[in-house]
């Protein structure tokens, strides 16, 4: 059984181990600052050899080549020779114990336009090295340490094109904010990898494991393939140094593989001893990991689009067609002028990039503008040449829309090999040899010959896009039938795109009929519509539409801080901000105005907090939310207090409240004290190291609906039951409600009091108890 | 048995990791709230007094020898730390609170819950790297495990000077006050 059958067939059953640093170790063992470690560790074999046994003993199930700086870019002339050496010392190293696997870094030059490393000089750097890899025997590679997806990409498909079989993980770097260099989100890097060829997706390097945890649950949820991650032992101190101990390591790494990694290493800073606590902490279990079918996205470099949600806008403006300023700099080469002008459609979720009669294009063109247009949002390659729309698929830093394919096997045969390497949906137009048909089903038939013409060719159908044809209301067509024809494939379940403005092409007032036809493509589901996105009307034609429709909510997806400025209730907005000051304003405007002070706590002021506790349950706010609301509801009651007429405001009940003898933590007592007078009970607080013979006294005078205890130590939660037990050998049936770090519901039934997890959920659980009591 | 004082910088987390210890998730906490972790940090780099003290030696001392073996099991030394924030930490917090600023108070507590573990974690492997040819093993507490919670009054018994006192209940004073226990393992060779 070969290397990468072998480590498939790990995958298959359980978490895989990968080794740890090798720079670390290679300093440890005598390196001198300053060389180059791929060289001194081919003049030094015993040392290497040791390292990677040291490894294979940790427990490490795949152990990498001493070749993470092996291309010619880091080694100058030769790199074959130093690669196939550091190859071999690996291989007589191991002895079957373990896989041999290559390491292979980035080449240390920014791709252009910010640096000078074009894609295609990288492919073949990379090429070059997995080249004498291969001859080598290795036929695992570990792409690491990248944070230039398009260098990730070429080198992916270099090793690919060499090892055809081999197995290859595609990982890169990413700061403590989540991004890489390029900036770049393990979300979007998890986007690309699932539709090139590459085995796995990763991440390794920059940070320790604390960090690693959000990408990794990222990557397993966008990637479909097994997720990598090798975290470097913490991060650097002040000497630059990586010092987390092994168990700490080992402990934080278990979590990685709780989120879903499947094959966990360690990079900076890692030893075997780090593997070995590691090995011995995850232990041998299944992977997180199940092939499913992920989300459908674009990306770009920096940005991610979601397909199949609402409807997306793709920037129409990157036509010369009608555009003698933008033929003219296409033809003189001018990539600034169309950058520029792509620039002018910050709205554009996608930006179609049409570049005219393709022949007219200089050489250099495509590869320059589509490497400069990288950055910007996720792009729709608007060309029909082979060559041009694999350079321009090359430079894409995600995954891209191709527009578009006929249906004729043939047109597609020429140009599909460039979306199947490189990633990257397609458009299918309902075309072939004999043209349009005109009635829908018939064009929904031919999509389905044109979609099965893609599978074929080992494209998958989940991919493609289907267009429905917008054709010119000024030829005679009848826009009804685009309008028909998207309804079919809607149903047939594809995502579909439009050409929206073409309805208008040869009208004298384009604007109208543009925008009417968006709002009736809208409404019958289009997913992607090329617009001209530089015009308000267009955005909120769309919008509009969406929300007539259903597809999106009113209010739409928005956060926290967004909601609180939604209610059109000054007040309710201002205490749902936990806002005091502005609180006290509102409020004292609408005394002045008139209203009633017992209307401002019964219709505003629980109003407030009942949506806060609503916003908390959808996770839409949190315990700090929480907290600064019910501030500026008590800032307000203090405020209406003088004011209000004896019994104006009914209390809602009276509460015992107290932290129990011995313990002496009362932040969680307090925060259940402003809660519960946020929603209209009456407080008694005894404090803390409260004697339970003096809780029952207050429950016993007080009458009230509940007593509330609070304790934060085993040694002191034992104090609740004995309040319990004096209850009720008083004759006092008053429900205790218990919470704290050390309470567990089983602890709350076996003494017989409720369960609060948390301290904004005792106000639910009292209400609760007073409608069961019948209150 | 050697004894080992640490005069630490004041150990400030990430306002991520207040947001969290505070309950919010920090991509969705919002401006006001990583504000308002902000502010608290602010306050605790003011207010804190940290201080941390590391016995290291071949053989716990004895009632702790039961609480701990257990752990210990295979080290040929141990140390034991307590590190605390100074009382200052919880004359702030008692203010925050009497003044009824409950939200400032949450947001403090949470920055110095995450500050005592950082210190503690600090200490451990700035030990860690001095000890050549020794791993720690991970640290462990009173409460944790198997280890009783009495074990605490035992351990504080050994820092005299350190201004930290233990209840009957065995809750520590000042409040942000942490004990640890590791051992220490060679590496292979």
């Amino acid at each position: 059984m070969d290397a990468a059958e072998r480590l498939r067939n790990l995958l298959s059953s359980r978490v895989v181990f990968l080794d740890g640093a090798m720079g670390t170790m290679l300093m440890k063992r005598g390196m001198p600052p300053g060389v180059n470690p791929e060289r001194w560790a081919a003049e030094n074999p015993v040392i290497l050899k040791r390292i990677h046994r040291d490894y294979v003993l940790a427990g490490s199930d795949v152990v990498l080549t001493c070749t993470f700086g092996g291309t010619a870019f880091r080694l100058g002339e030769d790199p074959e020779r130093l690669n196939t050496t550091l190859a071999e010392i690996l291989l007589n190293a191991l002895d079957e114990k373990a896989v041999p696997g290559a390491s292979v870094g980035p080449t240390g030059l920014l791709m252009a336009p910010l640096g000078e490393l074009t894609w295609i000089d990288a492919y073949k750097a990379f090429h070059k090295q997995a080249t004498a890899l291969a001859r080598a025997g290795i036929e695992v590679f570990f792409l690491e340490t990248f944070s230039d997806p398009r260098e990730l990409k070429a080198a992916a498909l270099a090793v690919r094109d060499v090892c055809p079989h081999g197995f290859v993980s595609a990982q890169m770097s990413f700061s403590e904010e989540g991004y890489s260099l390029a900036g770049t989100t393990p979300e979007a890097l998890a986007i690309l990898v699932e539709q090139i060829p590459v085995d796995a997706v990763g991440a390794n390097c920059s940070v320790g494991p604390d960090s690693l945890a959000a990408p990794v649950k990222a990557m397993v949820g966008f990637a479909g393939k097994p997720v990598c991650v090798e975290p470097n032992a913490g991060m650097p101190d002040s000497d630059g140094r990586h010092t987390m101990n092994p168990a700490d390591f080992a402990s934080r790494c278990e979590d990685l593989a709780w989120e879903g990694a499947s094959i966990i290493g360690g990079c900076c800073g890692t030893g075997p001893e780090h593997i070995k606590a590691l090995t011995s902490m995850v232990g041998r279990r299944k992977t997180g990991h199940s092939p499913g079918k992920p989300p459908r996205a674009l990306s770009s470099l920096t940005r991610v689009v979601h397909l199949g949600t609402e409807m997306k806008l793709v920037g129409e403006s990157i036509n010369p067609t009608g555009r003698k300023d933008l033929k003219d700099a296409i033809r003189d080469g001018d990539t600034g002028f169309v950058v520029s002008a792509a620039g002018r459609q910050p709205r554009a979720d996608v930006l179609d990039i049409n570049l005219g009669l393709e022949r007219m294009i200089p050489d250099g063109f495509v590869s320059n503008l589509f490497a400069k247009l990288a950055c910007g949002p996720p792009l729709s390659v608007d060309l029909s040449d082979p060559d041009n729309i694999e350079l321009a698929f090359r430079e894409l830093g995600g995954i891209g829309l191709l527009n578009s394919l006929t249906c004729d096997p043939k047109f597609i045969g020429d140009r599909i090999e460039t979306l199947k390497r490189h990633g990257g949906y397609a458009v299918l137009l309902p075309l072939d040899s004999d043209g349009l048909p005109e009635n829908p089903d018939d064009r929904v038939r031919l999509v389905r010959r044109g979609l099965a013409a893609l599978r074929e060719f080992g494209f998958p159908p989940r991919r493609a896009i289907v267009d429905p044809v917008v054709k010119a209301l000024a030829s005679g067509a009848d826009p009804n039938t685009t309008v028909k024809t998207l309804k079919r494939m809607k149903k047939a379940g594809w995502l579909t795109i439009a050409g929206v403005s073409n309805i208008s092409h040869g009208l004298p007032e384009r604007r109208a009929a543009n925008l009417a036809f968006l709002v009736k493509l809208a409404e019958a589901g289009l997913d992607l519509a090329i617009v001209d996105v530089t015009r308000r009307e267009t955005l909120s034609a769309a919008r509009g539409a969406q929300i007539l429709s259903g597809r999106i909510p009113a209010s739409g997806g928005i956060d926290f801080e967004e909601e609180t400025s939604r209610t059109g209730n000054p007040l309710e907005e201002a205490i749902l901000r936990g806002d005091p000051r502005d609180t006290l304003i509102q409020a004292g405007i609408l005394l002045e105005q008139g209203t009633p002070p017992a209307d401002l706590v019964e219709r505003h002021l629980q109003k407030a907090m009942g949506r806060l506790g609503s916003l908390f349950e959808k996770k839409k706010a949190f315990l700090p939310h929480l907290i600064a609301g019910a501030e500026a509801a008590h800032v307000l009651t203090g405020l209406l207090k003088p004011l209000l007429e004896t019994g104006s405001v009914r209390s809602r009940g009276t509460v015992v409240l107290a932290t129990v003898r011995g313990d002496l933590h009362d932040i969680g007592k307090n925060l259940v004290a402003l809660f519960l007078e946020g929603a209209g009970f009456r407080v008694v607080d005894l404090g803390r190291d409260v004697p339970s013979d003096r809780i029952v006294d207050a429950a016993s005078l007080e009458s009230p609906v509940a007593v509330a205890l609070s304790a934060l130590m085993s040694s002191t939660a034992v104090r609740m039951e004995e309040v319990v037990i004096q209850l009720r050998e008083k004759g006092l049936a008053t429900p205790v409600l218990i919470g704290g770090a050390v309470i567990t519901p089983e602890y709350a039934e076996r003494i017989g009091a409720h369960y609060a997890r948390e301290a904004f959920a005792a106000v639910e659980i009292i209400e609760g108890i007073m409608r069961e009591n019948g209150a | 048995m050697t004894r080992t004082v640490f005069r630490p910088d004041p150990p400030l987390p990430l306002p991520a990791r207040v947001l969290w210890r505070a309950g919010t998730p920090p991509s969705r906490a919002g401006e006001n709230m990583e504000k308002r972790a902000a502010e608290a940090l602010e306050l605790l780099a003011k207010v804190v007094n940290p201080s941390a003290q590391a016995l290291t030696g071949l053989i716990l001392p004895g009632k702790l020898e039961d609480a701990f073996k257990e752990h210990l099991r295979g080290s040929v030394s141990w140390t034991i730390l307590m590190a605390t924030l100074g009382g200052e930490t919880d004359e702030c917090l008692k203010r925050l609170q009497m003044g009824g600023e409950h939200l400032a108070a949450h947001m403090f507590n949470a920055a110095a819950s995450e500050a005592v573990e950082l210190l503690a974690g600090n200490v451990h492997l700035r030990m860690a790297a001095d000890m050549q040819g020794m791993n720690p093993t991970a640290r462990f507490a009173p409460g944790y495990g198997s280890v009783p919670l009495s074990a605490q009054k035992n351990l504080v018994e050994l820092f005299p000077g350190m201004g930290v006192e233990c209840t009957d209940s065995f809750y520590m004073t000042p409040s942000k006050t942490m004990t640890a226990v590791w051992g220490w393992m060679r590496q292979k060779d």
